[in-house]
């Protein structure tokens, strides 16, 4: 008899429904996976025929074939075990056929008979056909939020067996379970002492989403002030969350309790990170990379100049579209990937150039470090900051910085301001809207000119100039038109990495 | 003597004429200089017996003679098959060709404005290129320093350099970044300045560093640009010590303005003191890593200066005409500029900046405003070329750009 169940697999980060049909037939006992499975799904075999005999149902001793339609997509981790074991059920007569009609489900099972839960299961649950969905219970807070009212969690097989056969009772709805109000703890940035420079650039990036680059030798800080950055930022909105949790979902992340990631990301990928790691990538089936896991978030890479020419390079387009396309064996997809990014480099190989006179590096090695970050690449960070090793005094003493409390609270505001205008942050004022939303005074339009004529400025370097001077104005609650000092104070967190000619 | 009078042709020949009265014995020089492991040890070694178009067949004969005494270097075999090979691939009318030509010349011991009549280890060869005359100024004095310096000791060289210049002196130096390209921009900026001469270790068409291109262009037009390497050649290691040897044997007075621990610089001292040349060094801060060759040189007794007036009171010069010194507009030092109207904020920054370098940070706390106002005044600043910006670091400006 022939049973078939509605599932879904995950493919970077959208969802791919599939067909689990089941064939169980007189015959020599056998049991065969067709339609492209990979290794994890080929073993469903041995965790369903284990999870069935623990959960006192039986296991047919007769010919089954089990097909994963659309054949032509591959079937990837364990989320079809679930599937195929109610499957197996239904076409071996232990289960009416009338029960499964319009259910879908995803999940592992476990050698006890027990649901255990697969990552992606908020986009599986999106994805699948049907008019009923059941989820591993395990992941319950992540898809109480979608499709209201049609998914339910099951905890066993032998639960799920006997509701479907009707001696049990019915598996609970998801989104029954009342929401657990989670306070997110935040890094506390007070914690970074001293460091006004850094800190005030800190502050300009939250509250505008600009990307910042901070420029200091090891131990000054940076790690540190990169996480505290993203704990300015304020909590995602309910669009933006559900696309990052996806993410996350998908990438097989924890998800924080709550089942809802609120809290930007703020991920910090090695510099040896390869560039499938970085933007994403994998075999048949794309895993989202660190771009989009940090989308609505902060990418911290540190030692910005280690990192491989190629993986540099490929950050541009994310950067520019705030979405990126991955080409694979089984064609291009495109992933979310909008984050703020914020990063920190040497400023020559020894470390010390902050302060020329302690550097020990010969200029022509210095400069040859310095190549490898490609002036396109520089050019797309709004903030440039030396930093330097705090002072242990300041280190020792009473802290008498503003916490995250206080500075948040700022950020939000400019936040708010960049929203009533219709953006998603002053970092992102595109360049048509650039004259009437934050407009120069005359003395501020000479400060503009006189720094490209110096050869200090792109073209793109002065509109990011200006969207910097609106969001330092936005936080001093100051004028709507951009005079000398806001242009001079955003010029001044701009700092170049090569010395003033007349210093040289 | 032969061989080598069927190489050079007529052209060859008339170019050199023009220079010297014995073309045939500059161009086999010529030669020999521009062979392969050819340093200037070995050259004279083999001139001290032989003449130059001797050499040249006794080479190409793969035979020396047996008067010539025991060389002062390593001399093998393998180093006489090379200079053959050398020899017989030489294109001399070529070779002749881009050594003289245009401003291009070559001086020899014989030249009048030879500079090294009594050094103890002069070159054979100078290759030139700019004007003569600066070789034969009477008060000639070395500016070195490191490459990797601080923004107060370039403005330190830099003021040297002016003043000197101011005076009438000539600044020697070596065309590097940091110390001596400063010197030599800072003399540049002086309205008197007697023409500079800056002595490279690579030949006269292979511009290094690249990024002195245009000071160096700018020595050559009005000063003196000289080498012992021939057209064509990069500077390999060995150049650089042989380099600060001309420097020493050019100048009166060699002033070190920073250097590390070891550094050229050091080497330039040395050569100095085997020629009786005086050595002044500049002090600089304890802690500072480009000074501890500086104040190593003063705990070892060399006299410290501190500025251009020091220097010039060690020498006894006096400015060409009469004592008052000119005001230099763009391009001069700083702390004698007309001062512009400050604001008190600004005037306050500016004091700060007076002891040195100084981090933004720190330029908050020295001037008492915060961080954002700071950032704002020092663009100002900036802008009107009273500061400078290095890494972290803002410093008083000083030369006003190249």
């Amino acid at each position: 008899m022939l049973a078939t169940i509605h599932s879904a697999v995950v493919d970077g980060v959208d969802g791919i429904p599939v067909r689990v049909e089941v064939d169980v037939r007189d015959g020599l006992p056998a049991y065969s996976v067709v339609g492209m499975p990979d290794a994890a799904c080929r073993e469903s075999r041995d965790r369903v025929r284990a999870a069935l005999g623990n959960s006192g149902l039986r296991w047919p001793q007769r010919r089954i074939t089990v097909n994963l339609a659309p054949s032509s997509v591959r079937k990837q981790g364990a989320g079809l075990d679930l599937p195929i074991a109610v499957a197996v059920l239904v076409a071996d007569g232990q289960i009416p056929a009338e029960a499964v009609a319009g259910l879908g489900m995803a999940g592992e099972l476990g050698l006890d008979g027990s649901v255990r839960p697969v990552p992606g299961m908020i986009i599986l649950a999106s994805a699948c056909k049907g008019t009923e969905f059941l989820a591993p219970i395990a992941n319950r807070s992540e898809v109480r939020r979608i499709r209201e009212g049609q998914v339910r969690v099951v905890g066993t097989l032998r639960q799920l067996a006997l509701a479907l056969d009707g001696s049990g009772p019915a598996p609970e709805r998801a989104d029954l379970e009342p929401e657990r109000v989670v306070e997110h703890e935040r890094a506390e940035f007070a914690d970074v002492r001293g460091q006004q420079l850094a800190r005030r650039a800190a502050e300009i990036a939250a509250a505008g989403g600009h990307h910042l680059l901070f420029v200091g030798p090891p131990g000054a800080g940076k790690t540190m002030i990169a996480n505290r950055l993203a704990a300015l930022l304020p909590d995602l909105d309910e669009s933006e969350a559900l696309v990052t949790t996806r993410i996350h979902s998908a990438a097989g992340i924890p998800l924080p309790a709550g089942g809802l990631v609120r809290r930007p990301p703020y991920r910090a990928p090695h510099h040896a990170a390869s560039t499938a790691a970085l933007i994403g990538g994998g075999g048949a089936t794309v895993r989202p990379g660190e771009v989009s896991l940090a989308h609505g978030g902060v990418l911290f890479l540190d030692e910005l100049g280690e990192f491989s020419v190629p993986v540099l390079e490929a950050l541009r387009q994310p950067l520019e579209e705030g979405h990126i396309r991955v080409s694979r064996l089984t064609g291009p997809r495109s992933m979310p990937a909008r984050f703020q990014l914020i990063a920190a480099t040497n400023p020559c190989p020894c470390g010390y150039g902050v302060t020329p006179a302690s550097c020990r590096c010969n200029p022509a090695a210095t400069a040859r470090y310095l190549r490898r970050l490609s002036g396109p690449l520089l050019d797309r960070f709004d903030l440039v900051v030396h930093v330097r090793p705090p002072e242990a005094q300041v280190l020792l003493g009473d802290g008498t910085e503003e916490t995250t409390a206080t500075v948040a609270e700022r950020v939000e505001r400019v936040r708010t301001l960049a929203r009533e205008r219709g953006l998603l942050s002053n970092a992102s004022i595109p360049s048509e809207r650039i004259d009437e939303l934050p407009p120069l005074t005359a003395s501020g339009r000479a400060v503009l000119l006189h720094a490209v004529k110096a050869g200090e400025l792109t073209g793109r370097g002065m509109h990011r100039i200006r969207r910097v001077a609106r969001t330092i104005s936005d936080l001093a609650d100051g004028p709507d038109s951009l005079d000398e000092d806001l242009i001079d104070q955003a010029l001044g967190l701009r700092q170049s990495l090569q010395p003033d000619r007349s210093a040289a | 003597m032969n061989s080598s009078s069927r190489e050079t042709s007529g052209s060859s020949t008339d170019r050199l004429k023009r220079l010297t009265a014995a073309p045939q014995s500059l161009a086999a020089t010529l030669r020999l200089v521009a062979l392969p492991s050819m340093g200037v040890a070995r050259t004279r070694w083999l001139l001290s017996h032989l003449d130059p178009v001797e050499a040249v067949a006794a080479i190409l004969a793969g035979t020396l003679p047996p008067e010539l005494p025991a060389p002062t270097h390593r001399v093998d075999r393998s180093h006489l098959d090379k200079w053959r090979g050398g020899l017989r691939e030489q294109d001399v009318d070529e070779l002749v060709a881009r050594n003289v030509g245009g401003s291009q010349q070559i001086l020899d011991a014989g030249h009048r404005f030879w500079p090294f009549g009594d050094d103890v280890d002069p070159p054979v060869l100078l290759f030139a290129r700019g004007r003569l005359d600066c070789l034969a100024e009477p008060r000639r004095v070395a500016i070195v320093g490191t490459r990797r310096c601080s923004a107060i000791g370039r403005s330190v060289a830099g003021e040297m350099g002016w003043t000197l210049a101011e005076h009438g002196v000539a600044v020697v130096s070596g065309l590097a970044l940091g110390i001596d390209g400063a010197a030599h921009r800072g003399a540049g900026a002086s309205a008197t300045d007697p023409g500079r001469i800056g002595v490279v270790a690579s030949g006269l068409d292979m511009i290094y560093p690249p990024r002195n291109e245009q000071l160096w262009n700018d020595v050559a037009h009005t000063g003196v640009v000289i080498s012992e390497t021939p057209m064509g050649e990069r500077a390999t290691r060995w150049r650089f010590p042989a380099r600060n040897r001309l420097i020493a044997g050019l100048s009166e007075l060699v002033v070190v303005v920073e250097s590390h621990e070891r550094g050229g610089a050091l080497i330039t001292v040395d050569e100095a003191l085997r020629r009786a040349v005086e050595v002044v060094a500049v002090p600089g801060s304890v802690l500072g890593r480009s000074c501890v060759g500086t104040n190593q040189l003063l705990m070892d007794g060399v006299p410290p200066v501190r500025n251009g007036q020091d220097l010039v009171d060690v020498l006894g010069v006096r400015p060409p005409e009469g004592p008052q010194l000119t005001i230099p507009t763009e391009g001069g030092q700083g702390s004698n500029q007309p001062k512009l109207l400050l604001s008190a904020p600004e005037q306050a920054i500016l004091d700060a900046l007076d002891a040195g370098p100084v981090m933004i940070e720190d330029l908050a706390k020295g001037a008492e405003l915060d961080v954002s106002e700071t950032l704002t005044i020092v663009q100002r600043l900036r802008r009107q070329e009273l500061v400078a910006i290095d890494g972290a670091e803002v410093a008083i400006a000083l030369d006003g750009g190249q």
